[in-house]
């Protein structure tokens, strides 16, 4: 590649991983099971980005975001650790080995970004106090331009750069033995990923559904589609026979509602704006920022012809906020039906949407990351991830497709039932079993896939043969004869022993997994 | 048995709480001590939904918290309150509590900015370094895996 293409692909990644923050959604676009093979394709390697891709995401596939904590970034390890890996010649091992320390060292730049922003966020509260909408506006664009510059796009050019010049010399130079190592290695590192889902999943309580899946997949070779889909028939069979008559439905009694001043139209504009309310996470307010540029055109309307109630409105919203981002349009439908009412005849007063708005954001966070983002999308991250893995271009998208209609979804209506029905959408959403129900599946489907991924993609293979006179013994064939993927089995609960008992598990996994891999060639094990 | 954890959160059980903290310590039960939450019917509701029904959580106020404490005294507790002051308070009532996480406690006029998630103004501070002469241990940590930090020596040494 030359100066000029290194340049464009950077910027491409760069806006890639910025969607959660600006313009998808929170769609997860830059995930590695879609942006690898994006980025192959690009690169005219399609099948690299492919295997890439869906390794990568394995490897980060229980790294949560949750509130201040950012886990290490999935987006720039996978797209660069892609890029990398067609670099090198088109060798997968060189972007799965990369794509962790580039991961950690975005997770850095992350905590660097979100306590600088601060100083754009002063700057807009300060905007905001003074009436300067415009101003406001863009401090909080200026957020979300600061970190695709310095969390996304710098580190992407730099190792880009290197990447291009030297990265195919380089790997050539590599003695066989590193590079066999290497490949071992790769083999083993998705089960880093595998470990850490089974303790986001509840392995202590989901390992009868993780037994059948291992079963299903190793001694009659089902594969992931076929297992995932067996395993959602019996989650609802198991939860329609043990909560037989809970489940509510969610249907409103109508009498109860009015008719507000936002209509469509309004919706739209916030349903949009909504798409950056994660835009100028900092430390300090956390997402008031971009919850306050989402909810402005309910507020402008609904305080059409009070402006002294607008600006009251503005300076209140502009409060500590953080909650998860799809959740984060019902907390604005049910602030902006108070608001409203406050507009109306004052029978509500600030503090008291304050307190609501409060009390929403922990509880609703707390659902929307073990649901959407613990459950949901890590389901089909792994089945994705699986197809990429085998080549399957059909991968990328049965991971993208749910993650959009959930997103798109959820966004468009929390924000105009919540804004009809206000809290009384909780207390239904609460009845009705919904989510809990939702958990309880997914925890089914989760671990059997979790366990058929464990078969098919933690590869270890044991070299050792020893000739008896005409007889021939493999040691792998001695295991197998126990029970076959029996390696793979024991290194994920292994992992899931060191990730769960051990503050830097995950490092020590790293470690082993490289270990294994060069120790392995060197003493001809594996 | 009983509280194996203390956290101190603002925003009481969220995302971190629900996915992190409650799957690494696997406790039993949650308490939240919040006498604002346990008078509000909708908050309650709202902080029993936030572990979406896969751990028992009752809601009650500083008062009813010692009771509530006792008679699960032998499952594993997670009790989560807004301010350190509360688990003083506790302390002072009795309870046992080995670990006091301080997790999130925001921006706000007068605060200032000791950790990425921790501001205190100077009495929240005090508070704080009061809990030193209590048997419990006080520490600075986002998510479990994260390391722990001493905040009452850290405290100490920014005041010198």
């Amino acid at each position: 590649m030359n100066f000029i293409q290194v340049l464009l692909l950077s910027l491409f990644i760069a806006f890639m991983a910025v969607e959660t923050y600006w313009w998808g959604g929170a769609i997860y676009i830059a995930r590695p099971v879609f942006a690898g093979p994006l980025i192959g394709l690009l690169m005219g390697d399609l099948q690299t980005g492919l295997l890439v891709g869906g390794s990568v995401e394995m490897m980060f596939l229980g790294g949560l975001a949750m509130g201040a904590y950012s886990p290490p970034n999935a987006y720039i390890g996978g797209m660069v650790g892609t890029a990398m890996a067609i670099l090198s010649g088109g060798n997968m091992e060189v972007g799965i080995a990369l794509a962790y320390p580039i991961g950690v060292l975005v997770q850095m730049l992350n905590y660097i970004v979100t306590q600088m922003n601060i100083i754009w966020v002063e700057r807009a509260e300060q905007a905001v106090r003074d009436k300067k909408t415009k101003m406001f506006e863009f401090y909080h664009y200026m957020c979300i331009f600061t970190r695709m510059v310095l969390q996304f796009f710098l580190p992407t050019f730099i190792a880009l750069l290197i990447g291009s010049t030297s990265l195919e010399s380089f790997y050539n130079s590599i003695p066989a033995w590193a590079i066999d190592g290497l490949k071992v290695a790769a083999g083993i590192l998705p089960a880093i990923g595998l470990a850490s889902i089974l303790s986001t999943l509840g392995l202590k309580k989901g390992w009868p559904y993780f037994l059948v899946g291992f079963v299903l997949a190793t001694y009659l070779g089902m594969n992931i589609m076929s297992i995932a889909l067996l395993a959602l028939g019996l989650a609802v069979i198991i939860l329609t026979r043990t909560r037989s008559g809970e489940v509510g439905n969610l249907s409103f009694d109508k009498a109860k509602t009015k008719d507000g001043v936002l209509d469509d139209k309004d919706f739209r504009k916030m349903f949009f704006r909504s798409f950056t309310s994660m835009g100028s996470f900092n430390y300090k307010g956390y997402n008031n920022i971009g919850y306050l540029y989402s909810i402005e055109p309910g507020l402008r309307k609904v305080y059409a012809d009070n402006p002294e109630g607008y600006q009251e409105a503005m300076e209140r919203n502009c409060e500590f906020y953080n909650s998860h981002p799809y959740f984060t349009n019902l907390v604005m439908g049910a602030a902006l039906a108070l608001e409203e009412q406050k507009a109306h005849d004052d029978s509500v007063t600030g503090t008291a949407i304050t307190a609501t708005k409060t009390a929403l954001m922990g509880p609703l966070a707390g659902i929307g990351d073990s649901v959407f983002q613990g459950t949901y999308r890590i389901i089909f991250s792994a089945i994705g991830a699986s197809l990429a893995m085998e080549g399957n271009i059909a991968g990328p998208f049965i991971y993208l497709i749910p993650q959009i209609l959930l997103s798109w979804g959820t966004r468009w209506g929390f924000l105009k039932y919540a804004y009809k029905y206000g809290t009384l959408l909780i207390a239904k959403l609460q009845s009705s079993n919904l989510f809990n129900s939702f958990v309880e599946g997914a925890s089914i489907v989760g671990m059997m896939v979790i366990a058929a991924m464990t078969s098919s993609f933690v590869k270890i293979n044991l070299k050792p043969m020893w000739t008896f006179g005409a007889k021939e013994i493999g040691l792998q064939g001695v295991f197998d004869a126990i029970l076959p993927k029996l390696l793979p089995l024991l290194c994920v609960l292994l992992f899931y022993k060191i990730t769960t008992k051990n503050k830097k598990g995950i490092y020590i996994c790293l470690a082993l997994s490289f270990a294994a891999g060069f120790l392995g060639v060197i003493l001809g094990l594996l | 048995m009983g509280v194996v954890l203390a956290r101190v959160d603002e925003r009481l059980i969220h995302g971190q709480v629900a996915t992190a903290w409650l799957k690494s310590y696997l406790v039993d039960m949650i308490i939240v001590v919040d006498d604002e939450s346990a008078n509000d019917e909708l908050q309650t509701m709202l902080l029993k939904m936030a572990a979406s029904g896969t751990v028992q959580t009752e809601v009650c106020t500083l008062e009813g918290a010692v009771n509530t404490i006792d008679e699960n005294i032998n499952k594993k507790i997670f009790l989560c309150a807004k301010a350190p002051v509360v688990y003083r308070e506790l302390m002072d009532k009795g309870i046992k509590i080995p670990d006091i996480n301080i997790g999130g406690i925001y921006a706000k006029e007068g605060r200032k900015q000791y950790y990425s998630t921790v501001f205190l103004t100077k009495e929240e501070k005090d508070i704080i370094l009061s809990l030193e002469t209590y048997d419990t241990k006080v520490e600075y940590r986002m998510v479990p895996n994260s390391n722990e930090i001493d905040i009452i020596e850290e405290l100490k040494r920014l005041e010198d």
